[in-house]
């Protein structure tokens, strides 16, 4: 049974992964200074998302969203929707992947073959993945010491650079409208709460369950709005349209005694907690396998990671990257936000005609 | 229980001693004493290697030839015994090292608890040194071991529990718990699995540990082994359970968490930033010990960008003769490292600092003015093994220092993504594992036991 603790850990490393590394650069480039404002209504948005969520989840709090589907939608559609539920699952992991080994290729492992980083980053979570929640919990729970060693790092910027905070004025001169349309870029890296709807069944207090998850969110949006906020007062914006992972340019700009290129280091460690986001994308895939074939979810989990490491031999050129990149953002909110709307209202209808 | 007949005692004395002899199989160390009582034969029967003779002779012999008593119970009432009826119980029990009493027209025997008494005096404890602190150690003997938690722990709700497993040693297993600390579950559940032991040759402690272990194949130890009264006292009063083997210098301790084994109760009898400056030295040491020649291993062939130039310049200097890529370095300096500390650890003390010297001058100093070795990789592993040795349970630093191959492996081929990775693996191998259903590694509470044993301020 998970604790409030252990919830509000698992959303938060839901939350937060790979988005970090390039959100500030995407922002930017759509509304200049103004991306922190842009960022705050993609976090209001996914609070109320997420009451949307609890909402659904609350509908019957016993079952994961799988199994509440076939009770909603009855045997076709809801196994028709359970099946999408996990394609889209793994389509998440796919892109995921594609977009880590792209990150180390440049970065870190110039040379080495992408497969050899897939089979790696594969077979490191499912190792987690396919045990109990709790122990997933638990370990994420240490993993979120490089939470703080990110905050540490990023105050470190500030003592370190010189910082013009008068980057960020002028507010709001991008105009309400682009503001507005930056936002669902930055609604897709707040993404990762959905998983409510799979642990629902799990938690020793399903009534706090809301209080715990915003909590979470809040936590995200605030690491995230400081870092924003650092990156705009630290790059011009002549830099800013240059450097595509701005939080490593960052930490590239501190130097110490006896280690330079903190970023390195930094993207080596912050590995974790992106795999951690790839581990619970395997967690609810082989959740629905599970449901909707009767597998154990141990060889669930092993089948999707076989899957993935699959797809991942096949070469993606840059263009079809970026399409699929563009695809996923609707899906996300198709699947994290549309859906689960839709399911909220036909249960309540349900409930009342019974 | 339906036996057949000729496994009863019979009236008839020597046709008894007969089938004992057949059930004892002839061996020649079984003695025979004879003593008349009261007009009426009476024969001892024992093994003669394991019974103590001086107790024979004082407490039964002196005793029935003083013929003060009609009955044989009272003559011989100073020593514990009990009667015995059929030849399988006999047997059994002349193995346990008692003696048996046969008389005349009687279809029953005495077993007499003669069981010599030699076991070795309480020493210091050899693997697990403090500076500050008690000095006993356990001895091979459980009966001493558990008078020494006694004296520690006097209270009638310290409670112990005998068994015995194997069928062909028969070993006696102490149990001993806490009435009032122990988690009832607990109990039962260490009970349920020692009863699974099935083995007939139960006589190492590591044969217990397997049974009690959840994971048996982990390469950490989930139960500490501890030959330290002290220790075992501690964890006894924190709700653990201590198992005694006979004959096993050690306590098995379980329910035990991971935090244990990097803490010596030298720490907790010291003052609390002392306490909290060890702990902090221990984790560091458990890291280094898992992750330095890895993290050597990564800078030096993929991301030696990381160091600052001056450094970086020392470093590929000290590099630049070795023909070997760094983990051949690193994987033969382990394994020298390794000889060396199993040779020293053989041999007699006085040849052993033969064995120092020859570590430190001609392997040390040696393989690096010969190039096969670089300079600082003899540092790095030499850190790596000191710091391995800091952690005061032998099992679980032979465990870390042995967990930093795979890493080095993963390093080798991936840079550090590979020591993450891997640690990652580990982080949730540790997390994943539970001592007798209790969680191994827990979010570390060591903040909130330091400021417990903060002294409190006096009012006034």
């Amino acid at each position: 049974m998970l604790t409030n603790k252990n919830l509000f850990f698992l959303i938060i490393q839901a939350q937060i992964g790979i988005g970090i590394l390039g959100l500030p650069y995407i922002l930017y480039n759509d509304v200049h200074q103004d991306s922190w404002i842009s960022f705050l209504i993609a976090g209001i948005l996914a609070q109320g998302v997420i009451i949307v969520l609890v909402a659904l989840s609350k509908v019957s709090p016993k079952n994961t969203l799988y199994e509440l589907n076939l009770k909603l939608l009855g045997n076709f559609f809801g196994k028709t929707l359970n099946f999408m539920y996990i394609l889209y699952f793994i389509a998440v992991s796919m892109l995921l992947i594609l977009l880590v080994t792209d990150v180390i290729n440049t970065w870190i492992l110039h040379q080495t073959p992408r497969w050899a980083i897939i089979l790696l980053l594969l077979l490191a979570s499912s190792y987690i993945a396919k045990e109990h929640l709790l122990t997933i919990s638990k370990t994420f729970l240490f993993f979120s010491i490089l939470f703080i060693v990110l905050i540490f790092l990023l105050i470190l910027v500030y003592s370190k650079a010189d910082l013009t905070v008068g980057r960020l004025l002028p507010i709001g001169a991008s105009g309400f409208l682009p503001i507005l349309k930056a936002s669902p870029d930055a609604f897709v890296s707040l993404i990762g709460f959905e998983f409510i709807l799979f642990i629902m069944p799990f938690l020793k207090e399903p009534n706090k369950s809301l209080k715990v998850i915003s909590l979470a969110n809040i936590f995200t949006v605030s690491l995230y709005l400081f870092l924003i906020i650092t990156c705009i007062i630290y790059f011009s914006s002549a830099q800013f349209s240059l450097v595509q992972q701005p939080l490593l340019y960052l930490f590239r700009g501190l130097s110490f005694e006896f280690v330079e290129r903190i970023d390195i280091i930094f993207l080596s460690f912050w590995l974790v907690p992106i795999s951690t986001t790839l581990v619970i994308q395997l967690f609810n895939a082989s959740l629905g396998v599970q449901n909707l074939f009767s597998i154990q979810r141990k060889t669930s989990v092993y089948l999707i990671a076989f899957l993935l490491f699959g797809i991942g031999l096949f070469p993606v050129s840059p263009s079809l990257k970026e399409s699929l990149s563009s695809l996923m953002t609707y899906l996300n909110i198709i699947f994290v936000f549309f859906i689960p709307i839709l399911l909220l209202i036909i249960s309540k209808i349900r409930v009342k005609k019974i | 229980m339906a036996k057949s007949q000729d496994e009863f005692l019979t009236k008839d004395l020597n046709q008894n001693l007969l089938i004992i002899e057949e059930k004892m199989f002839h061996t020649e160390d079984l003695k025979q004493r004879k003593v008349i009582f009261h007009n009426k034969a009476i024969i001892l029967l024992y093994l003669d290697t394991i019974i103590d003779k001086e107790s024979i002779e004082i407490h039964i012999i002196d005793s029935l030839n003083k013929q003060e008593n009609e009955r044989i119970e009272e003559s011989i009432s100073t020593k514990q015994f009990t009667t015995l009826t059929t030849y399988k119980d006999i047997s059994y029990s002349l193995a346990q090292g008692n003696t048996i009493l046969f008389m005349e027209d009687c279809n029953f025997v005495y077993s007499i608890v003669t069981l010599t008494d030699e076991k070795r005096a309480i020493n210091e404890s050899l693997n697990e040194k403090v500076t500050l602190g008690a000095h006993d150690s356990f001895v091979e003997n459980a009966s001493t071991n558990i008078s020494m938690l006694r004296k520690r722990v006097r209270t009638p709700e310290f409670k112990v529990e005998y068994k015995h497993y194997g069928a062909l040693t028969n070993a006696e297993i102490a149990i001993c718990y806490i009435e009032s600390k122990v988690e009832k579950d607990i109990i039962h559940s260490i009970k349920n699995r020692l009863d699974q032991i099935k083995e007939p040759e139960l006589i190492q402690s590591r044969q217990l540990q397997e049974v009690l272990e959840d994971y048996p194949f982990s390469p950490f130890p989930q139960t500490l082994r501890t030959e330290r009264p002290d220790r075992t006292a501690n964890n006894l009063l924190k709700g653990s359970v201590v198992i005694f083997l006979e004959h096993e210098p050690s306590a098995l301790v379980t329910p035990v968490s991971f935090y244990a084994f990097l803490r010596s109760p030298e720490d907790v009898n010291s003052r609390w930033f002392i306490n909290l400056f060890y702990f902090t030295l221990r984790m560091l040491a458990f890291i280094l010990s898992v992750t330095l020649p890895a993290f050597y291993i990564a800078v030096n062939a993929f991301h030696s960008a990381i160091l600052p130039v001056s450094t970086f310049y020392t470093l590929k200097l000290s590099v630049m003769n070795v023909p070997f890529h760094p983990l051949i370095e690193a994987v033969i300096m382990q394994i020298v490292l390794e000889l060396l500390k199993e040779a020293s650890v053989r041999l007699p003390s006085a040849v052993a600092q033969t064995i120092g010297t020859v570590g430190a001058i001609v392997i040390g100093s040696a393989i690096v003015q010969t190039n096969f070795i670089s300079n600082t990789m003899v540092v790095v592993i030499a850190i790596t093994a000191v710091s391995s040795f800091v952690i005061p349970i032998g099992e679980m630093s032979t465990s870390i220092r042995l967990m930093s191959f795979p890493l080095i492996f993963l390093a080798a081929i991936f840079g550090f993504i590979g020591i993450v990775f891997g640690l990652m693996v580990y982080l949730t191998h540790l997390v994943k594992l539970t001592s007798s259903g209790k969680a191994y590694v827990d979010s570390p509470k060591i903040l909130q036991s330091i400021v417990k044993s903060k002294p409190k301020k006096r009012e006034g």
